[in-house]
């Protein structure tokens, strides 16, 4: 049989199938990345960009976790500061219920109730980078007033809740009436009502007891709060094992195997310098360098 | 009786042959590197006896022939492969920048731009009134449209390119019908001036496979050389006429059309250079632009309507986010923010500013299908999983063709291709055959000499 006497053609193809493996490998290896385009392999691709999709969510839920802890800090250290208040209103109340104490006294602790009773106004209008946080949704302005009638709550009744992660939702709006003015345990109802019993010097008991009221709705209240800092937790150690999970989806779909590539471009070179070789060893005479 | 100068003619004869033959070696030689070119062999015949019989035996050699050895079955295979093959390698090609749209390392991609958008959407949740916040949402939003708009843009600008391609190929295509052609005129006169064809039929035949990268064709042969069709008849080239081909666009469908004579040949190109780009423009990226309008148009709308459910930061009804997109047609090229100012954004469900409750809805529209039975993400994947596919195969099938086309090469070279080995082989032959010859005719003329001589003195 007659074979081809153009062995260049074959020979120069397989350079260049050699070369362009070798090149693909090289990119593969710069970027670390296995998928450089969609025709690479299209179904992992159309995987990656869901599987990036999510990752995208995790991320921003997790930094979303961040900053919805300091909201909730806040709040949480507003109620905080609310009960040692009230625990302190408490002490100076039942004080002044021993019939003991001087008219002189009286006024002093009452100079303190309404101090007291200052502090407690600005820290039911907490707020958190510019918002009330105990106002509902009506945020932009403050939460509790004073008026004719004493301190009033204008903000809204909304509860609002947020997605901290895949189907979990936590508390984002907690508003005020529920924690400073509730009917039979107000916070300022109750603190006017010690600090009028004080000025006549009857009805400390009662008013005590009103306090005390307040105190414990307050307690119970935060509660929720704490609740939602625990939630906010566990959403965070959820993203975290998401994220985890996730960024290694990713890198089985899109990462590039390092010692296949290594190999693959060890061989190709190995390969190339074979065909070189050959090129130059094969048809270096032909019939007419002998013919004399 | 035969005669010494019987001989001297045979020897004359041998030599001339011979040496005619040695002339076809050079030929082949000299034409090693031509590309196109199958090798001659001289085919020599004994000369029957005749008048210049000589005692019954043959009167010497003649050289009746010089054959060229091609194989037109093999060359066929290998213009239908090259048309295949050529024809995935445009597709290919012309995809390339379409592609890019999807690429999964890029940042910029619309996919990466959508998740921005919902991103700050979430983050604006923590808190709705934060104007920064609000302003972020504006910024993404206003990428993911300049991305599906630039996306439309690249499109576009691939469709002009694959058209200009188109235009470029239809013109070496007529140069090469002009060719052939003229090459069955100058077939046809070379025949009746009983002149070698072989010369033509090598330059028709490249001139052929030269034609079948670009498009394919049927071939025939009729009386007067070979005539050119389109798979479903229509002519390209008749005897020594030949009718160009002339890319248009039509005006309607804004599709491509090839036209050869007065015919519309659109349909019946299906592979080559031409079928390729004909395919990536007009089918693919057609619908690249579809499915881009569709998802501009049914995003836009879905997220309006749940927008306009919601209030704006000072507790009035939001109005739309997005311009509204009418049609469907031309949604994605047009897709840009409606809204200016970040206070207008649609988040509250109670008319109040700290309310998240409309923006929640806007933010679930990520996992809705909104966009016919997917949701808008899943979607981009979806059409990047299509072009990638389609690209996928038409790479396959053109690393497949390499192998075969590059198969089919060599069996033609090892039909038609010039040895040296073997040229080298009988030229020596034809030398040593040339040498006998002439020595055969030194000995008859000493002969001659010696009859010559008889009867003079010594």
């Amino acid at each position: 049989m007659r074979v081809s006497p153009d062995y260049l053609t074959p020979l120069l193809d397989a350079l260049d199938r050699v070369q362009s493996t070798q090149q693909d490998a090289l990119q593969r290896l710069g970027t670390g990345r296995r998928l450089q385009r969609v025709s690479d392999d299209p179904a992992a691709c159309a995987e990656l960009a869901q599987v990036e999709t999510q990752s995208a969510a995790v991320d921003q839920f997790s930094s979303n976790v961040t900053s919805l802890r300091g909201m909730l800090q806040t709040s949480d250290s507003a109620l905080n500061d609310t009960v040692l208040l009230l625990q302190r209103e408490i002490v100076l109340g039942t004080q002044a219920a021993n019939g003991t104490l001087s008219d002189a006294d009286r006024s002093a602790i009452a100079g303190e109730v309404s101090g007291i009773r200052d502090q407690l106004l600005g820290l039911a209008n907490t707020t958190y980078q510019g918002h009330y946080v105990f106002a509902g949704t009506a945020v932009t302005q403050p939460a509790f007033v004073t008026d004719s009638t004493g301190v009033k709550y204008q903000g809204s009744k909304s509860v609002e809740t947020i997605a901290v992660s895949e189907g979990q939702r936590i508390q984002l709006t907690y508003p005020g009436d529920k924690i400073f003015d509730v009917v039979g345990a107000s916070v300022f109802a109750a603190t006017q009502q010690m600090l009028d019993a004080l000025t006549n010097g009857t009805g400390i008991s009662d008013a005590v007891t009103s306090v005390r009221s307040a105190f414990d709705n307050v307690r119970m209240q935060r509660v929720s709060l704490d609740t939602a800092m625990t939630q906010l937790d566990h959403a965070e150690q959820q993203l975290g094992n998401q994220n985890v999970d996730l960024q290694a989806r990713i890198q089985d779909l899109a990462g590039a195997d390092l010692a296949q590539t290594m190999t693959t471009i060890a061989n190709a070179d190995t390969a190339r310098q074979a065909l070189l070789e050959t090129a130059t060893q094969i048809n270096r005479f032909n019939l007419f360098d002998f013919l004399k | 009786m035969g005669s010494l100068f019987a001989g001297l003619s045979i020897a004359v004869r041998a030599m001339q042959a011979e040496g005619s033959a040695a002339q076809v070696v050079s030929e082949n030689i000299a034409n090693i590197n031509t590309s196109g070119y199958s090798r001659r062999l001289p085919i020599l015949t004994e000369v029957l006896p005749g008048d210049t019989a000589v005692f019954g035996g043959g009167s010497g050699v003649t050289l009746t022939q010089v054959q060229a050895v091609r194989d037109r079955v093999l060359e066929l295979r290998i213009a239908a492969e090259t048309q295949s093959q050529s024809g995935l390698q445009g597709f290919q090609d012309a995809m390339q920048p379409v592609e890019s749209l999807f690429d999964p390392s890029s940042g910029g991609g619309m996919e990466s731009s959508l998740n921005g958008f919902f991103a700050a959407l979430s983050n604006l949740a923590t808190n709705p009134s934060d104007m920064t916040l609000r302003q972020n949402v504006m910024s993404t939003a206003d990428s993911l449209t300049a991305s599906v708009r630039s996306a439309v843009q690249q499109v576009r600008t691939a469709q002009a390119q694959a058209m200009s391609q188109a235009e470029q190929a239809a013109q070496q295509a007529s140069d090469y019908l002009e060719q052939v052609a003229n090459l069955n005129g100058a077939i046809a006169a070379a025949k009746l001036g009983g002149d070698s064809v072989d010369g033509f039929l090598d330059q028709r035949a490249a001139a052929l496979q030269n034609l079948s990268g670009l498009m394919d064709f049927a071939v025939a042969d009729s009386d007067d050389g070979i005539t050119i069709t389109t798979r479903d008849g229509a002519a390209l080239v008749m005897g020594q006429q030949s009718f160009a081909l002339q890319v248009s666009q039509d005006g309607n469908t804004g599709k491509l059309c090839v036209v050869a004579g007065d015919h519309d040949v659109t349909a019946s190109i299906g592979s080559g250079k031409i079928g390729g780009l004909l395919q990536a423009r007009d089918t693919s990226m057609e619908r690249v632009i579809t499915e881009l309008d569709s998802f501009a148009y049914e995003f836009t709308n879905a997220f309006n309507a749940q927008h306009g459910l919601g209030f704006a930061l000072d507790g009035s009804a939001a109005g739309d986010f997005f311009s509204p997109a009418t049609n469907q047609a031309g949604a994605a090229a047009s897709m840009s923010l409606a809204l200016q100012d970040a206070a207008g954004l649609g988040c509250s469900s109670d008319q109040l500013p700290g309310s998240g409750g409309n923006l929640d809805k806007l933010s679930a529209l990520a996992k809705s299908p909104i966009c016919g039975t997917d949701n808008p993400s899943d979607f981009l994947a979806g059409m990047g999983f299509r072009i990638g596919s389609e690209i996928s195969r038409a790479k396959v099938g053109a690393e497949a063709g390499d192998v075969a086309l590059l198969q089919l090469q060599a069996q033609r070279s090892a039909t038609s291709g010039v040895s040296l080995d073997e040229e080298a082989a009988q030229l020596m032959q034809y030398q040593r055959a040339y040498q006998a010859a002439a020595r055969v005719f030194t000995v008859i003329d000493e002969l001659t000499q010696t009859i010559l001589g008889m009867g003079t003195q010594t």
